[in-house]
């Protein structure tokens, strides 16, 4: 029985991974923070390690010598500039750490789960990408580089950049879409175009990516690319609600400003940010070449939008979040 | 005179001088990417900085694909019987292919075939004609699938969604074209068919490095300019010197498709950048193109797009389709 270890399990694609992972029969370590909600997997034939992943230390200690794959998962997605300190800690210092613990344990491959957003910065060098404008962009990116250094000591690693990932077991993100066009009584869809992956073709290309993924390479994972305001009127028809209309993005800026602003006497998380909305726009799809090479080398492809709105859907009624 | 005549007057004379006047989308200092495309850092775009970091085709896979190119070409060659299909678009590339293919491989007897998509220029079809009699090779004009072309192209539009028209109606249209030549081969027995894609294109559209495409029906596929790799002005060059074309529509600016403005025009409403942009960018970074010219091409492009001086055209391109702006720019 291979053995895993997997961060971020309590999202949406670690969720996903971890379902796969035990339908394959594989031993999983999830590693999880203190203040995860593990009731979401502590029911399932798991071992659950809490560690602090800014403390090499502490992932030491849990990590036996025995490992077949680490499937780095857990990540901060936060788009909110108030998080960045905490975000930087999140997604670098903890990829270093575990990029360190892995070679040290001997893990035998190491997954790391990047994003599409990071593509467009690609052979920036260190000093470089901290010119990238968008906090969540830049330490991901800084994050693969980390992975990089470690292959350059002997890490086998492989990279995967998931786009816009919809599914089930989506607790708290693009599943917040779902939510909000339910509740009204503005329904406002983001301008431009996307690629959009199930989230459970995504987790099988990281089972795929510990298979037959080449050492050092990164594999971008698309699908149906489609504009936003196709995906919120899918969603909208499942939802039976009246279908939303596009904001531009200078009036999306507005109400992000203002969403930014009345956040720091809340102290609450802003439903949109300035961070966010400098992202939306026209993205392009996954390359041609991209794409073959992850159908050639993990067998990659996604399924339709409709499964993914029909599946997000089942899902959050299943769970009464909807 | 007609819109591209006066865009190709202007692009060459007018907008080098006056461009500094408007405003424009930031471009890559090193091939012409726009930011709407591509994440440019420190002026350089994220295509050039992979592109520093990959290498072009290696002299020893040049060679091979070469002798390869040419031992499929001499397989092919029948006493009496066509040879092969040649795609003729009426514009410079295929021009090229035909002369540079009777001059270095007369022994090939070639038969061109033009697929009339509805939207042809009419110079176009008169270039294909010119071209087929001066260099002797017999010329077929296909126009039975303009009604099937308009349906697709159509559907296409409609579907597009604000997506980039290079991957939805431009392939379209690809796929019928090859359709249509792959069917005529096929009725007349012919075994090779030859088109006019560039590596570059071969790479974008279907992924793939090489210069064959092998279906398990139809005739066998090659692409002469993935083999040859020549610059855009090698091409221009020849196409003046020796004459291949009708005087006056050897122009780089000047589109053997209306297709191609109207599409372009949609892509810079719907993503600000055209989505031909890409592919000469790439063209640009492999030494290929002149960075100047495409530049202020897209430029001005890109700036009368928004300042609506193609509106009336792109309409009337539509029109033909049974469709409007408000059909294909469905989130302004």
């Amino acid at each position: 029985m291979p053995t895993a270890i997997l961060t971020g399990a309590t999202g949406c694609v670690g969720r996903n991974i971890l379902e796969e992972l035990l339908e394959k029969k594989w031993k999983v370590i999830v590693l999880h923070r203190r203040s995860s909600d593990i009731s979401r997997i502590s029911s399932l034939p798991i071992e659950l390690a809490e560690v602090n992943l800014h403390n090499e230390g502490s992932i030491l200690m849990k990590i036996p010598s025995d490992v077949d794959a680490l499937f780095h998962v857990a990540g901060n997605t936060s788009h909110w500039s108030a998080e960045a300190a905490q975000q930087r800690a999140d997604n670098v210092l903890a990829t270093r750490n575990l990029v360190s613990v892995a070679l040290e344990r001997k893990v035998k491959k190491f997954i790391f789960t990047s994003t599409g957003a990071t593509l467009g910065y690609q052979n920036l060098d260190e000093e470089r990408a901290e010119g990238i404008p968008n906090n969540y962009v830049k330490t991901k990116y800084l994050a693969e580089l980390e992975v990089h250094k470690g292959i350059e000591r002997g890490l086998f690693g492989v990279i995967l950049h998931p786009i816009i990932v919809i599914g089930p077991y989506d607790y708290n993100s693009y599943s917040q879409i779902f939510q909000s066009l339910k509740k009204g009584p503005m329904r406002v869809a983001f301008p431009g175009s996307i690629a959009f992956c199930h989230a459970r073709d995504v987790a099988i290309a990281h089972l795929q990516a510990y298979e037959s993924g080449r050492n050092a390479e990164s594999y971008v994972l698309g699908g149906p690319y489609t504009t936003w305001l196709e995906t919120f009127q899918l969603i909208c028809k499942k939802l039976q609600v009246p279908p939303p209309q596009v904001f531009s993005k200078w009036k999306l800026a507005m109400i992000a400003y203002g969403m930014d602003f009345s956040s720091r006497f809340t102290g609450k998380k802003p439903l949109l940010s300035p961070e966010l909305i400098k992202l939306v726009g026209p993205s392009p799809d996954v390359t041609p070449k991209e794409k073959r090479k992850a159908k050639l080398e993990l067998n990659y492809e996604s399924r339709s939008l409709e499964t993914m709105v029909d599946d997000c859907h089942r899902w959050l009624v299943h769970e009464g979040l909807l | 005179m007609n819109t591209q005549k006066v865009f190709e007057l202007f692009v060459n004379h007018i907008w080098p001088i006056v461009r500094i006047f408007f405003k424009k989308n930031q471009r890559c200092q090193h091939c012409i990417a726009s930011e709407k495309y591509a994440q440019i850092v420190d002026g350089v775009c994220s295509d050039c900085r992979s592109y520093q970091a990959t290498t072009e085709i290696s002299p020893e896979a040049s060679r091979e694909m070469k002798t390869s190119f040419e031992s499929q070409l001499t397989s092919y060659t029948r006493e009496g019987n066509y040879s092969a299909v040649l795609l003729l678009s009426g514009g410079k590339d295929s021009a090229y292919i035909l002369e540079r293919l009777r001059s270095e491989r007369p022994d090939l007897r070639l038969l061109c075939i033009t697929v009339d998509n509805g939207f042809m220029s009419p110079t176009a079809i008169k270039n294909a004609e010119y071209l087929c009699e001066r260099l002797n090779v017999d010329l077929l004009i296909h126009t039975a699938s303009i009604p099937t072309f308009a349906k697709e192209f159509r559907k296409a539009f409609q579907e597009l969604n604000g997506r980039p028209t290079y991957g939805v109606v431009d392939h379209k249209d690809g796929t019928l074209i090859f359709r249509a030549g792959k069917r005529i081969a096929t009725e007349l027995q012919i075994p090779l068919l030859i088109g006019g894609l560039t590596w570059v294109q071969i790479q974008k559209i279907l992924g793939q490095d090489g210069f064959e495409l092998d279906e398990p029906d139809g005739p066998h596929m090659i692409f002469p300019l993935a083999v040859w790799r020549p610059s855009q002005e090698e091409i221009y060059e020849a196409v003046r010197s020796k004459n291949l074309m009708l005087p006056g529509s050897d122009s780089p600016v000047v589109s053997n498709s209306l297709l191609i403005s109207v599409m372009s025009v949609i892509d810079v409403l719907n993503l600000g950048y055209s989505s031909f942009e890409p592919e000469f960018a790439q063209m640009i970074r492999e030494k290929k193109a002149d960075r100047k010219t495409w530049l202020h091409i897209f430029e001005l492009l890109e700036v009368s797009t928004r300042k609506g001086w193609l509106k009336k055209d792109t309409e009337q391109g539509l029109a033909k389709l049974g469709l409007t702006l408000k059909d294909v720019i469905k989130e302004r």
